[in-house]
């Protein structure tokens, strides 16, 4: 018999994730236990015994098992959900991160360090001592390694932001299946099952969570600028540009990356994007209300900035060029 | 025309002279006039016109004489000289109509009495439904005698006996749509409909239709959870855009549909101001105020246990705004030494006035727009081309709003988390 679950408890809730077909479900008690008792190989009169049910409520849980796939007699392949505008680069199994020592020592290492170079930059703002310019005015290089070592950055910036995000929900009681790398728009992104930390009590848990990665990126972006006012090679230029563009697109609120899913949090909102759409639909055929005024205003900047943000960076293109 | 001397009118003698009161102001009158307006028909060329004008305005006499109905009915006639709007003409209109209550519950009994109260005296009442034990919180007139009975029957019982001269009619039958109408009732006497039921679900829909080809007014209403929704009323001369969307489905389904399992909340106070509010509403329609009708088109939802008053919210949205202008100032003059004191300032207040997060949000989009705008004027473009520039500048503008709001909101959060760990707060 093959198990292709993991389990996992968040406060009161009884977690358990299906690998097959990659989703989280919340289970009751004695399905937990269940579970826990295929995982440790106990046979089937034990597991009666323990729980205290009839042999025939178990062979029903066990077929329902079977049948939504947690356990099985062949070994499944999973399915993936192949998109053209998805591509992976590699995925990494993290199911059996659990919160340990080392992971609380990258959570407090992280924290601190973002604190101190957020009182690094503010100091270096409040004197006046930064130059923009000069940090991005490229040494000679060629464009062939520069394209190279910027993409090697990227997916190196990326992953270790998703690693981050992993380490603070792990901290918190999560299961996080995986992390990994895609080509998404054919451009370096990467992603994380973070699904589990929308079980927790705690708003401010799931905040942090989620601004995880966003926090070492801006670590990041603070010591490549004090490496830079040192030393002034490419490679730091390279870490500043990734860095300030990671913390610039996965800020804002339009496109559904950190910022939109933080946005929801603080704002109590699950679909905030797709309520908003639905609203302007509506008002094509209705009249305006005032208490859908933060969905005009979320629908409409979602619906202009992409297009704008392509156009932008056509015009900036063509005015490096001619 | 005639005039009477209003008998509800309340005359004080004080010494040598007497008074009386309207609309908070106390009206002087001497002894002999006194004496003299108590038979004003008989004395109406002693007085000069300005003086009679005076008395009309004031109400001291009225056009009708109350003393034919107050004989016999005095309660009913009661409530009208304090609604002040309506005359004779209207209490005659509203005496006649015939009014048909479709359910005879929360809604109907207590829309029911009021208007036999205000002087309605013909009654169409539609209910297939028992009087339970569970009924007795919030249906009005029913007592424990009534458990097991008909409501209609219970119903028009109580009401003939508080009010004998009333002509009622009842039909046991559940209605789903317009057609279970049509062998009990012919709608041209019909002068009004109180659509007081809320199952099934789609039919409250359909009757709306039903209502609504055949020319027919309505008023509905009901509650859900500890709020009460009001509308949409419908009379044939008003706007009716409201029908076309089928949204007031959707609204009173979050209390019935998809329910598994528990009872729904019903608390007596939501159906006795439902009822009030309804009232109202067929008052203005019976007597032709049409103008007058609040939830037309609408449906209107009201959490009555609600106690913000609003003079309240004014002065919250007067210290958002002061504090909102202290941010964007010190902004614009990027004044580190007044910046964070101002959004300090104003990060207390939202926490403080427990203001939705929407709210607070809104207002972070706002500040952030006007500073966005106020920094794009301020920048001098060097790009010729001017749709570059407007491009450019909605770009910009875009971006400032999202990144200074979310940091803004960021930040309070922060600090709202803060002030929970010192108990700075409590019960936040």
């Amino acid at each position: 018999m093959y198990i292709n679950y993991s389990l996992n408890k968040i406060g009161d809730c009884y977690m358990v994730y299906n690998v097959i077909d990659k989703n989280h479900y919340e289970i009751g008690y004695v399905d937990y236990k269940i579970l826990q008792y295929f995982q440790r190989g106990l046979s089937e009169e034990c597991i009666c015994e323990k729980l205290a049910i009839d042999k025939v409520d178990f062979e029903k849980n066990r077929v329902q098992l079977f049948e939504m796939g947690f356990l099985s007699d062949i070994p499944i392949k999973d399915k993936l959900k192949i998109k053209w505008n998805k591509i992976y680069l590699f995925r990494i199994d993290t199911s059996r991160i659990k919160r340990n020592l080392l992971t609380v020592f990258f959570e407090q290492l992280l924290i601190s360090l973002s604190l101190v170079s957020s009182i690094y930059l503010s100091a270096l703002i409040l004197s006046n001592k930064i130059n923009l310019e000069s940090m991005l005015v490229f040494n000679e290089t060629s464009l062939l390694e520069a394209t190279l070592s910027l993409v090697i950055v990227q997916i190196l910036t990326v992953v270790i932001h998703e690693f981050f995000h992993l380490i603070f929900a792990v901290n918190r009681g999560a299961n996080v299946p995986e992390i990994g790398a895609m080509l998404y728009f054919l451009s370096p992104s990467g992603f994380s099952d973070l699904t589990q930390i929308y079980f927790f009590k705690q708003k401010s848990s799931k905040v942090i969570c989620l601004l995880a990665g966003l926090l070492f990126n801006f670590t990041l972006l603070s010591f490549s600028i004090l490496m830079l006012s040192v030393y002034n090679l490419p490679i730091f230029q390279f870490i500043f540009i990734t860095n300030l563009v990671a913390i610039l697109i996965n800020l804002g609120f339009y496109i559904k990356l950190d910022g939109y899913y933080i946005l929801q949090v603080l704002l109590d909102e699950s679909y905030l994007r797709e309520q908003s759409l639905d609203t302007l639909k509506k008002l094509l055929f209705n009249k305006p209300k005032v208490s859908n005024i933060l969905y005009y205003i979320v629908g409409v900047c979602s619906v202009v900035y992409v297009p704008i943000l392509l156009i932008n960076i056509l015009i900036s293109l063509w005015r490096s060029f001619v | 025309m005639t005039y009477f001397l209003n008998p509800y009118a309340i005359i004080v003698k004080r010494g040598h002279s007497c008074f009386y009161h309207y609309n908070n102001t106390l009206y002087h009158l001497t002894l002999k006039e006194y004496e003299m307006i108590k038979k004003f028909s008989e004395n109406c060329d002693k007085f000069s016109q300005e003086r009679i004008n005076i008395f009309i305005e004031t109400k001291l006499l009225v056009d009708s004489d109350f003393e034919i109905f107050s004989n016999k009915f005095d309660f009913v006639n009661r409530g009208w000289f304090e609604m002040s709007s309506f005359c004779k003409t209207d209490f005659l209109k509203i005496s006649q109509s015939r009014v048909l209550i479709l359910g005879c519950g929360g809604t109907g009994t207590h829309v029911a009495w009021n208007l036999a109260a205000l002087g309605v005296k013909n009654f169409i009442l539609i209910d297939d439904d028992k009087v339970e034990l569970s009924n007795l919180n919030r249906q009005l007139l029913y007592d424990i005698n009534d458990i097991g009975n008909y409501k209609v029957d219970s119903l028009e019982r109580k009401l003939r006996n508080t009010f004998p001269d009333i002509d009622i009619s009842t039909y046991k039958k559940k209605i789903y749509d317009g057609s279970d109408f049509s062998d009990i009732i012919d709608f041209t006497n019909v002068d009004l409909v109180v659509k007081g039921i809320d199952t099934p679900l789609d039919s409250m829909y359909k009757l709306g239709e039903y209502f609504y080809n055949n020319n027919i007014m309505y008023v509905s209403g009901g509650t859900i959870g500890t709020s009460i929704f009001l509308g949409p009323t419908f009379a044939p001369s008003l706007d009716n855009r409201f029908r076309k969307t089928k949204e007031y489905v959707s609204n009173s389904e979050m209390g019935v549909t998809n329910r598994v399992a528990g009872k729904a909340v019903s608390i007596p106070p939501l159906f006795s101001y439902l009822g009030s509010e309804l009232t109202k509403e067929i008052i203005f329609l019976l007597t032709g105020n049409e103008k007058k009708v609040l939830y037309n088109d609408k449906i209107v939802i009201k959490d009555i246990f609600d106690n913000t008053d609003s003079n309240r919210k004014k002065l919250y949205s007067l210290v958002r705004s002061i504090s909102s202008a202290m941010v964007i100032l010190s902004m614009l003059k990027s004044d580190v030494f007044m910046i964070v004191p101002a959004i300090l300032l104003l990060f207390l207040f939202q926490i403080y006035s427990r203001e939705s997060q929407k709210t607070i949000f809104i207002n972070y989009i706002v500040i952030s727009f006007i500073l966005g705008i106020v920094g794009l004027l301020r920048q001098e473009f060097i790009f010729t081309n001017s749709l570059q520039t407007v491009i450019t500048s909605i770009f910009s503008l875009l971006n400032y709003i999202c990144y200074l709001s979310i940091i803004l909101m960021l930040l309070q959060f922060t600090l709202t988390i803060l002030l929970e760990k010192l108990n700075f707060w409590r019960n936040y």
